[in-house]
């Protein structure tokens, strides 16, 4: 199960967030294909969503301009997207992030079969705590498309057992309190929280939220199998004249990721 | 008994739908209200500023003027005379002890028509709290009388510009503002909203409305009334005045929510008529929302109204068939408002309004009932709005 995702692993790896339709569908198919070739470990496509609560002003204003660019951002947008970027990198995994309430209204039998169909490899919802993935049906569930859980430093022992013991793919660590975006300091306890994980479940662990540098990817990899980069790299897509000079923006800062390590 | 689940679910309705940073600071907040829930010394604190600070009990003022207008006799649960004008502070006050029960230094809020940041900012006043309210920038637009309330009282209010920039973004930016700060940080939810617990704490510390009602009618009338009828946004004020009601059979628990341009316009707010269920802000309720999930903007002339989702133990209530809902126009909500200043010298702010103005339908109410209209706030706040109508 999830072979996929366990073969991305092996490496320190490198998971680029990317805003579906942020500025249009087919920016971000030429974007991902741009960020695969730079040698992106994983893609976590984020589905535009009106009210985010677990992101920053980055993330928060790249589904805003999503949303009004007048394309389809749909759930079924992203699972066309993913068999298109599946047919050029079938080994490079990609994962679904959507708040709860996108999937909820798509039917999550439905997202299911047809995340299976799109070989998209596994669905994060931010908004979804451990406790209430119960509303999704386990017969509804399929075990190529797992639930990536995310966890806080802040987490309890017994909540900690409880999500590390369902989760699957791996583990989706937030490297502080607050929310999506670009910071310099890191939480000290990170090693001894990864520790703890591992006791529980040798499943691999990916640091989320404000890495922004190579020496992030360096010291964060040290202990952990991967890091997320999300709003660093939304940023400097946005941050050029064109389009076309983001995406060569973002696959130059991802080669410079690769060569820190 | 009329307790929501484990997990904070009413029926189908409630949960903790908010990323795991928040968890350990929503379970603490449960942990320290179920301890403090039952403490003597607790309620007697709780107790002494409802009474000395802001002047409970509230009246139960028999409107005479107005029931023979209606044909009904109706009574008004004096909410608008509490301190800072509203049914808001029962809640604020409750939800400050325990913040400081908890340790917490700081108090953040969200605020629609501003009598929740105002009745915040007061609490944080009293008890020496930093205090950060986020309000949509067009509601500081239209209650600019309370923004120089908050302010007066030493509160920082944060302009929202995102979305509707109305109370659904103030909410969304002050979960995000939470997320950030949770350790030192006490989110003050301002109604029967958002995740579990604070659609049960926000209703407990409100239902002092429905428990003094329910006395005072008895007192009275010696009967209980026929219908209880109050506004509905988020649900703070209904569910306050119906929760000691909601086991005596007898008694219609009738919620009004805004219809704004009209119910088949998009332009309204009325979450529990039109809404599906969805995950807003936390928790699984009845939200405005398109056929891919993104949530809608609501609209109504009362900014406390003007929110796409509405509490989950009111969505429950509806869906067990306990709870009638309607909709009032803004039209019809501002002639409420007109009508009761006039026949009784009471202006009300306009979220009552949409409930006042339910009064005239004889084919949903009948006629000759006793009647208890939860009047939640004073209209102050609403004077420029009346004003470019009326």
């Amino acid at each position: 199960m999830s072979k996929i995702i366990a073969q991305a692993f092996k490496e320190k790896a490198l998971i680029a967030y990317v805003t579906l339709g942020d500025p249009t569908i087919s920016d971000t198919i030429t974007y991902c294909k741009a960020l695969i070739d730079s040698g992106v470990s994983m893609i976590e496509i984020g589905l535009p969503f009106s009210d985010p609560i677990a992101d920053g002003p980055i993330i928060q204003a790249s589904h805003q301009t999503a949303l009004l660019s007048g394309e389809d951002v749909s759930v079924r947008a992203a699972l066309d997207v993913i068999k298109i970027l599946k047919e050029y990198a079938p080994n490079v995994p990609i994962i679904i992030m959507a708040a709860t309430n996108i999937i909820m209204q798509f039917g999550y039998r439905l997202f299911f079969q047809e995340a299976t169909q799109a070989s998209c490899n596994g669905i994060l919802m931010p908004d979804c705590s451990i406790e209430m993935t119960q509303i999704i049906k386990y017969e509804d569930r399929v075990p190529d498309v797992p639930i990536i859980n995310l966890v806080s430093p802040l987490c309890n022992e017994d909540r900690l057992k409880t999500i590390i013991s369902q989760s699957e793919g791996f583990v989706y660590l937030l490297s502080s309190t607050g929310t999506t975006g670009e910071r310099d300091s890191f939480s000290q306890q990170l090693e001894h929280f990864i520790s703890r994980i591992k006791q529980i479940k040798n499943i691999p662990v990916a640091i989320g939220f404000g890495v922004s540098k190579p020496a992030h990817y360096k010291s964060l990899t040290q202990f952990s199998e991967g890091v997320i980069i999300g709003s660093h790299f939304v940023k400097l897509l946005k941050s050029k004249a064109t389009i076309q000079e983001g995406i060569a923006a973002v696959s130059n800062r991802v080669k410079e990721f690769k060569a820190f390590l | 008994m009329h307790e929501p689940s484990k997990d904070g679910f009413f029926g189908n309705y409630g949960g903790m739908f908010v990323p795991d940073t928040l968890i350990p600071a929503l379970n603490d907040l449960l942990t320290c209200y179920n301890t403090v829930k039952d403490d003597p010394e607790f309620i007697q604190e709780l107790d002494y500023y409802l009474h000395h600070f802001v002047g409970r009990p509230s009246p139960l003022y028999r409107a005479k003027n107005l029931s023979e207008k209606c044909n009904h006799t109706i009574y008004l649960k004096r909410e608008d005379l509490n301190h800072t004008g509203a049914h808001k502070i029962n809640n604020t006050l409750g939800q400050i002890l325990l913040a400081k029960k908890m340790g917490k230094s700081r108090i953040i809020a969200e605020t629609g028509a501003g009598q929740h940041g105002v009745a915040t900012a007061t609490v944080c006043a009293l008890m020496g709290m930093q205090c950060d309210i986020y309000m949509g920038a067009e509601d500081i637009e239209r209650q600019s009388l309370n923004v120089k309330r908050m302010t007066l009282m030493g509160a920082s209010i944060h302009s929202v510009n995102t979305g509707s920039k109305t109370l659904k973004d103030a909410t969304t930016e002050a979960i995000r503002d939470w997320m950030q700060y949770v350790e030192n940080t006490h989110y003050i939810i301002g109604s029967a909203l958002g995740p579990h617990p604070y659609p049960l704490l926000v209703r407990n510390f409100q239902s002092i409305i429905g428990k003094e009602a329910r006395r005072q009618i008895l007192d009275q009338e010696q009967t209980l009334p026929d219908a209880v009828i109050a506004c509905i946004g988020g649900g703070s004020n209904a569910l306050g005045i119906f929760h000691h009601f909601i086991d005596d059979n007898s008694v219609r628990l009738i919620g009004v929510e805004a219809a704004g341009e009209g119910l088949d316009s998009n332009m309204h707010a009325a979450s529990l008529s039109k809404g599906k269920p969805g995950v807003l802000h936390g928790s699984l309720n009845s939200v405005l929302q398109d056929e891919n999930g993104q949530i809608q903007l609501a609209h109504s002339i009362s900014a406390g109204l003007d929110y796409p989702g509405v509490g989950p133990e009111l969505c429950y209530l509806k869906e067990s068939g306990r709870l009638e809902s309607y909709a009032i126009s803004n039209k019809d909500a501002l002639h409420g408002c007109k009508e009761l200043a006039e026949l009784e010298g009471i202006i009300a702010a306009l979220e009552t309004s949409h409930a006042l103005a339910l009064l005239a339908d004889k084919k949903i109410l009948g006629e000759n009932k006793m009647i208890i209209l939860c009047l939640s706030g004073r209209g102050d706040k609403d004077m420029e709005t009346i004003s470019q109508y009326v």
